[in-house]
């Protein structure tokens, strides 16, 4: 009988098409802006993620990671006396101009690096040495860079190539990669004392101090010895991560805005799939009532119409995750908008359809047990 | 799986009669608006007859055949289908029984449209459980006995309406059912189609034993009947011992 329930249901072409275009599209669309917020918040951790280090200390008025309110450098060694810290090293960030050949100017992510440790340096050298840095005025950019800093180049720029910041002069020496950041600037790297040098003077130049804890420490313990000897704020990278989903959620429109489009998905799925498959029992309801006379009992016939209605579900699942993932890979190799698919994604969804199905196939399902078989004998 | 020809209930030994309704009773409705259908029908079928149920519109026909059939509960009386009393069983033993026993042909066919003619004419071998191989042969069979042979990869939308009528003769009968229940059955068929159903569905019933209730207006197919039942206001009012006797009284 699963069979006829399935021969039934693909051959009304029009409501087949139908059901299976309304779950594709709820499920694209839940899962695709799903996943796009999901790589818009991994973009707002862009920072934690290219300067990985596991104690974060800013100034205790700053919230989340991409602000900063400037410390004292004496910061440092207070930080350095800490017991519990193994090390802490000074770390300059800071949105600068960069200015192109073509005299316009595009903004960079200027990060300033502890001369000595390197320590946040970025995970992989593409071309050159990171030691390089050393040298005066040398940064090394990152992939993105080069795309945005080649405007009026004969060719990309690279290796040897200069361009200004902030009226001074920048010398390239290697090329690395990063995550993309929240800004969607790309990322310069210098050393500390190099980058006070390119950023405009100002009384406190201090953006974050990057520690360790003493061995027999958790980064967490280690954080909060700091946070209490030194008044600073002072986070694992995980809780600064942490800090700064929180706060996007608390004070932007953008999870409210992304939410709002997801639900209008799963409402459009169930608005569709639920009146569209209503609507195909009811244009079977004769049939399924012949099928009740001739014995076929309500749990049969209730378990064809789940079928029906999962198989259509599962169907239009596949074929939306199908184009979430073409259209994800399509966002990736471009580098913009964020998309990010955690598996997580795909169940919910997949939850998400369920529910629909089943709620269509109740729709279904009361229909036909209040069915009287003598229905089919009525002209 | 199941054996086709072991599909239906094992009787009890044999009486002769195959329905014994006495005194049902069936009221549509409440209060003011409510329409008593039956009041108090008695009679019998018999054991390999073809018994035709005749009468005006809304005289309570399809109500009686429904309830004989087991699709309609009815408010009081006795229904017996070869002594299975249809009112003291659950509603599922009532579903199991009739997909059992009991055969369907209906006025529009009833056939569903998405699925082939064999695939229609499966459907009572499905529900009770027989593989869908046998199903398909048995199926094939019973299309080359109604005369449909090579058309079971058709539509039922591409076959005429007496074709239609066909396949679901087979479909009744494909299950090997010992009681088939037949609603106007010619009366969506021209006069030739219309006879030709009936002497089809007479020359495969003749004989094999199984009861046939038809419900009909049509006299030009009183004459494939054993006997006539005479409907009037809710009530079998006179049982016809042949059908002379009863096209008598109809001119």
């Amino acid at each position: 009988m699963y069979r006829i329930a399935l021969k039934m249901l693909f051959a009304d072409r029009a409501k087949y098409i139908m059901l299976v275009s309304g779950l594709t599209f709820a499920a694209l669309l839940m899962t695709q802006q799903a996943g796009v917020f999901m790589g818009i918040l991994g973009w707002t951790k862009g920072n934690l993620k290219n300067m990985r280090a596991p104690i974060w200390v800013v100034d205790p008025k700053v919230e989340q990671v991409n602000e900063v309110k400037p410390m004292r450098d004496t910061d440092v060694g207070r930080v350095r006396s800490v017991p519990g810290v193994a090390w802490a090293v000074p770390m300059y960030w800071g949105i600068l101009q960069a200015r192109l050949a073509d005299g316009k100017f595009k903004p960079v992510q200027l990060v300033g690096l502890d001369g000595a440790t390197m320590v946040g340096r970025p995970a992989v050298m593409v071309k050159g040495r990171i030691e390089d840095l050393r040298l005066p005025n040398s940064v090394v950019i990152d992939e993105l860079a080069i795309k945005r800093l080649s405007v009026g180049r004969p060719r990309p720029i690279g290796v040897g190539d200069t361009f200004e910041i902030n009226d001074k002069e920048a010398r390239i020496v290697g090329i690395c990669e990063s995550e993309m950041s929240f800004f969607g600037y790309p990322y310069v790297f210098t050393t500390y004392d190099q980058a006070l040098g390119f950023a405009p003077k100002q009384r406190k130049m201090l953006s974050y101090i990057l520690a360790h804890p003493a061995d027999g420490l958790t980064p967490a313990q280690a954080a909060k010895l700091i946070r209490d000897a030194t008044g600073l704020g002072a986070y694992t990278e995980a809780e600064f991560g942490k800090a700064t989903i929180m706060w996007f959620f608390k004070n932007t429109g953008i999870p409210l805005s992304f939410m709002m489009t997801i639900l209008l998905g799963f409402i459009v799925g169930v608005a569709v799939a639920g009146q569209t498959f209503y609507s195909f029992i009811l244009e079977n309801l004769r049939h399924f009532g012949a099928l009740k006379a001739m014995g076929a009992s309500d749990r049969t016939l209730m378990g064809m119409v789940m079928l029906q209605a999962f198989a259509v579900g599962m169907i239009g699942y596949g074929l939306g995750l199908g184009l979430t993932c073409l259209i994800g890979a399509k966002f990736l190799s471009m580098g913009m908008p964020p998309f990010d698919l955690p598996w997580q994604l795909p169940a919910i969804t997949l939850v998400a359809i369920l529910f629909i199905c089943s709620f269509a196939s109740l729709l279904g399902i009361r229909k036909i047990r209040q069915l009287e078989p003598a229905i089919v004998f009525r002209g | 799986m199941t054996d086709p020809a072991s599909i239906s209930t094992p009787l009890p030994p044999a009486n002769g009669v195959a329905i014994h309704v006495r005194s049902v009773t069936k009221t549509f409705g409440k209060g003011e608006s409510a329409v008593q259908a039956l009041k108090g029908v008695n009679f019998d079928a018999r054991e390999g007859e073809m018994l035709m149920v005749v009468g005006p519109s809304g005289c309570g026909k399809t109500t009686l055949l429904s309830v004989i059939a087991g699709t309609l509960e009815f408010d009081r009386g006795e229904v017996e289908v070869f002594r299975h009393s249809l009112h003291a069983m659950i509603k599922r033993e009532v579903t199991v029984f009739r997909g059992r026993n009991i055969g369907f042909i209906f006025q529009s066919f009833n056939l569903v449209p998405t699925l082939s003619v064999r695939e229609n004419v499966t459907i009572p071998l499905l529900i009770n459980g027989v593989k869908q191989r046998i199903a398909d042969e048995r199926s094939e069979a019973l299309l080359a006995e109604v005369g449909l042979k090579g058309r079971g990869d058709d539509r039922p939308g591409n076959l005429s309406g007496g074709q239609q009528q066909r396949v679901a003769i087979a479909r009744a009968l494909v299950h090997e059912p010992r009681l088939v229940i037949c609603d106007e059955p010619t009366s969506a068929l021209d006069k030739d189609n219309g006879q030709h159903v009936m002497e089809l569905l007479a020359s495969i019933t003749k004989g094999s034993g199984r009861t046939v209730v038809v419900v009909t207006h049509d006299s030009r197919i009183f004459k494939f009947a054993d006997r006539i039942a005479e409907m009037e206001d809710g009530r079998v009012q006179r049982v016809h011992a042949s059908p002379a006797e009863i096209q008598e009284s109809y001119y």
